[in-house]
């Protein structure tokens, strides 16, 4: 199945894996961060 | 890869299976208006009220009431209204705009009807009560809705109404809204469902 | 690998090689030139129901009446909601299934190529009845198309003039084309698989593809028989929907979503179904939790038809049955929530780049996923009786079948396109196609969310002052949204006029019998079927 070869060296696909890593971590954060801000929203 | 020639199969019996389920889902959708209609008899839905005490009349309806079975412990505010339906040159208006009872008590009211065109028509009332919750516990005795109305030119007439608010009634209803909409039924073919599903 | 696709060896590449030109169409029976036909076919309905609800929000450009009766508005949201869903959605999901699934489970055709060819040819005729009410009242006859919106509720629809009744015609001519369509279908996957291929091995997107026909064989001649009844009400002398005579207008709503539901599920599964492929190839990681979406699938097709009351919950339905409702609904989000789940793992710690297919599958499923959470709000029955019926509605389901179902359609479209034309698109020019219109689209509806909480209800011309501004910016964006589609199309037009040669695995990633074939595959593919181990 690899008789393509890829446009993308090994050390991209790698640090294509950890920047997306990185992104899933930051979202999450943020997602915590808005949830926890919501707790303090009074109506 | 591995390769081989496709075996021949024969589609038919699959493809008749799948035509059923199409004929049956077709199918359903009719069966769904009598469903519908017991449904809506079972539980008040949409409004539709008891039919069980229709057929006997008043007298019988007088049995169906006895003292013993009126609770006096607490009143319900009946509330009457109707609207004439476009295409019917009438008047309605209940004699009373409310009433209160206590479930299980007989009660009679009148609607005046007046024809305000100068030829004679028929018309046929629908009955509707709200909330649905009480619906199935509206029990009308004699009604003006069961039977199809002919009216003169101007005439003017009193159609009376007798009711039981039965005991069962949930305790949490305190009003309870009657409406009628009366409608033409030139025009239009007279199955039987107009009458006998009416009720 | 490739080499043995070419073995059949036809020296016409067009085949059956009986007639050229129109006749060559119209008589096709092979599923790549009939899934070209529906896609394309789809591409013009798109820009037809566009250009009448472009005309719409200019008129909702400011308070008042400037362009239009309300007549013809009624007409024009009515008509946008039954091309969309019918002439545009539903074909291009077909088109995607008769050019892929074969290609996919490694069979040589559909299973019923005739029929397959009167399933299409049905849909022009169709969608010519559902508009050409328009142009007859330009000529004084009739007045003007279906003006009850696409839901046709009884009593108003019992009343309407001919429109109804080209449309009525025309959704009977458009079911039997979805049912034709879904038995071919539900044929081909159950009896022409490659050997070797069980369904569990079968790719997620057929998959989708059988549990959508199946929802379409069981509800469609449900909208069969009920507009049947509304013909028969409006000319023969019925009583289904007619009080006067005993019936009940609120059975018609029943009827109606009883169908209508479903049919939310069955516009999406195909794209649940693709998207796994690929957020696999551009996470060049392999699918997480494929049995997992397999039941999740089937799941949601059950639950899909047993939760219709949840449209009409003011009509006055009983207690009991609008809490059964309620949480029937709010069911539905688990098996769902079980889809993202297993898109975003697809995803965690992939190798991911970000080509036109896979920005539009992320902003699927970021918007698609506001949809799912603002239709759980709808769900609750205490919140709708203040939501129902208001342009918080509208979002809602463009969120859901713009973002879910359009998205997931141009997410496929991408992503096959070379395989289909074998030419690469323009990337540039995809990846602005895909901005303009993530962002206009948000411009367009997002607004709508806070008209509908302030309470601006839909379906009518005019507005209360205060609506002025969002419902300004919404038409700005909805502009935006309309023309940047031209983007797309012209996009398409070229690739398929030429461009750079794509391979036969067009995706490094990619996975699947369909990268075997070569781009764009011979016109009789898979003659000797592949085994699978």
């Amino acid at each position: 199945m690899t008789d393509q070869p890829s446009e993308f060296s090994p050390a991209d696909l790698a640090r294509r894996r950890s920047a997306a890593r990185r992104l899933a971590w930051l979202l999450g954060l943020a997602v915590v961060i808005i949830y926890v801000l919501g707790l303090f929203i009074k109506r | 890869m591995e390769q081989v020639q496709p075996v021949p199969r024969n589609h038919s019996r699959l493809v008749i299976k799948l035509l059923l389920l199409v004929a049956g889902a077709f199918v359903f959708a009719f069966a769904l208006v009598p469903l519908y209609n017991v449904l809506c008899e079972v539980t008040g839905f949409n409004g539709k009220t008891s039919a069980g005490f229709a057929a006997g009349g008043l007298k019988a309806g007088l049995a169906q009431a006895p003292a013993s079975r009126v609770d006096t412990g607490r009143l319900i505010r009946v509330e009457f209204t109707g609207t004439v339906m476009p295409g019917l040159p009438w008047e309605m208006r209940p004699l009373k705009v409310s009433l209160d009872v206590h479930p299980g008590e007989l009660q009679q009211i009148s609607y005046l009807v007046r024809n305000t065109a100068d030829r004679p028509i028929t018309g046929q009332a629908v009955p509707s009560v709200t909330p649905g919750q009480a619906a199935q516990h509206f029990e009308k005795i004699e009604c003006f809705c069961f039977d199809q109305q002919t009216l003169a030119p101007g005439e003017a007439q009193e159609m009376p109404l007798a009711f039981i608010v039965s005991p069962e009634v949930d305790r949490d209803i305190t009003h309870i809204t009657l409406s009628y909409a009366f409608f033409s039924i030139e025009g239009q073919r007279q199955t039987l469902s107009a009458t006998a599903e009416a009720r | 690998m490739n080499t043995a696709t070419t073995a059949n060896g036809h020296a016409n590449p067009h085949g059956d090689g009986h007639y050229s030109g129109l006749m060559r169409w119209l008589t096709t029976t092979n599923h790549k030139d009939i899934g070209t036909m529906y896609l394309t076919f789809s591409l013009i309905m798109f820009f037809v129901g566009g250009a009448m609800i472009l005309a719409v929000r200019a008129e909702l450009f400011a308070p008042g009446l400037q362009l239009m009766q309300p007549e013809f508005f009624n007409q024009l949201i009515g008509i946008h909601a039954l091309v969309m869903i019918f002439a545009a959605l539903m074909p291009a999901a077909t088109g995607f299934a008769n050019w892929m699934i074969p290609l996919m489970i490694g069979a040589p055709d559909m299973a019923l190529p005739r029929l397959n060819n009167w399933g299409f040819w049905l849909l022009p005729p169709a969608a010519i009845l559902l508009t050409m009410p328009f142009f007859l009242a330009l000529f004084g006859i009739g007045d003007g198309a279906l003006a009850t919106g696409w839901t046709f509720y009884a009593p108003l629809s019992v009343q309407g003039g001919m429109g109804v009744d080209f449309a009525i015609l025309a959704v009977h001519i458009l079911g039997i084309s979805s049912i034709m369509g879904s038995i071919n279908i539900i044929v081909t996957i159950f009896n022409m698989r490659a050997p070797g291929m069980t369904m569990m091995k079968l790719p997620l997107f057929a998959w989708g593809w059988l549990i959508t026909a199946f929802l379409l064989l069981a509800t469609l001649p449900v909208l069969a028989g009920a507009v049947t009844m509304l013909l028969t009400d409006r000319h023969f002398g019925t009583h289904f929907f007619d009080a006067a005579g005993g019936g009940d207008p609120i059975l018609f709503q029943h009827l109606f979503w009883f169908f209508g539901h479903p049919e939310v599920y069955i516009l999406l599964l195909p794209v649940w179904g693709l998207m796994p492929h690929v957020l696999a190839t551009f996470s060049r990681k392999p699918t997480y939790g494929y049995t997992a979406q397999v039941y999740a699938f089937i799941a949601i097709g059950l639950l899909s038809v047993v939760v219709w009351a949840h449209h009409f919950f003011t009509a006055g339905l009983p207690v009991p049955a609008l809490i059964y409702f309620m949480f029937s609904t709010m069911a539905i989000s688990i098996p769902l929530a079980v889809l993202f789940f297993c898109w975003i793992a697809t995803m965690w710690k992939g190798s991911m780049s970000f080509e036109t297919p896979m920005l539009f599958a992320v902003g699927f499923i970021v918007l698609f996923g506001i949809a799912g959470l603002t239709g759980l709000i709808l769900a609750d029955v205490a919140a709708d009786a203040q939501y129902h019926h208001s342009y918080f509605v509208v979002a809602h389901f463009h969120y859901a079948l713009f973002a879910g179902g359009i998205m997931g359609v141009m997410t496929g479209v991408y992503y096959w396109l070379p395989k289909w034309t074998g030419h690469m698109y323009s990337e540039k020019l995809g990846k602005l196609h895909f901005w303009l219109t993530v962002i206009s689209f948000n411009l367009t509806f997002m607004p709508q969310f806070f008209l509908g909480l302030a309470g601006m209800p839909r379906r009518i011309p005019d507005y209360a002052l205060q609506f002025a501004e969002f419902n300004a910016i919404s038409t700005v964006g909805a502009m935006i949204l309309g023309f940047s589609q031209l983007l797309f199309a012209w996009n398409i037009w070229s690739c398929v006029r030429g461009g750079p040669k794509a391979e036969a695995r067009v995706w490094e990633g990619a996975e699947g019998l369909e990268w075997e074939l070569s781009s764009p595959p011979p016109h009789h593919s898979w003659e000797t079927q592949p085994v699978i181990k």
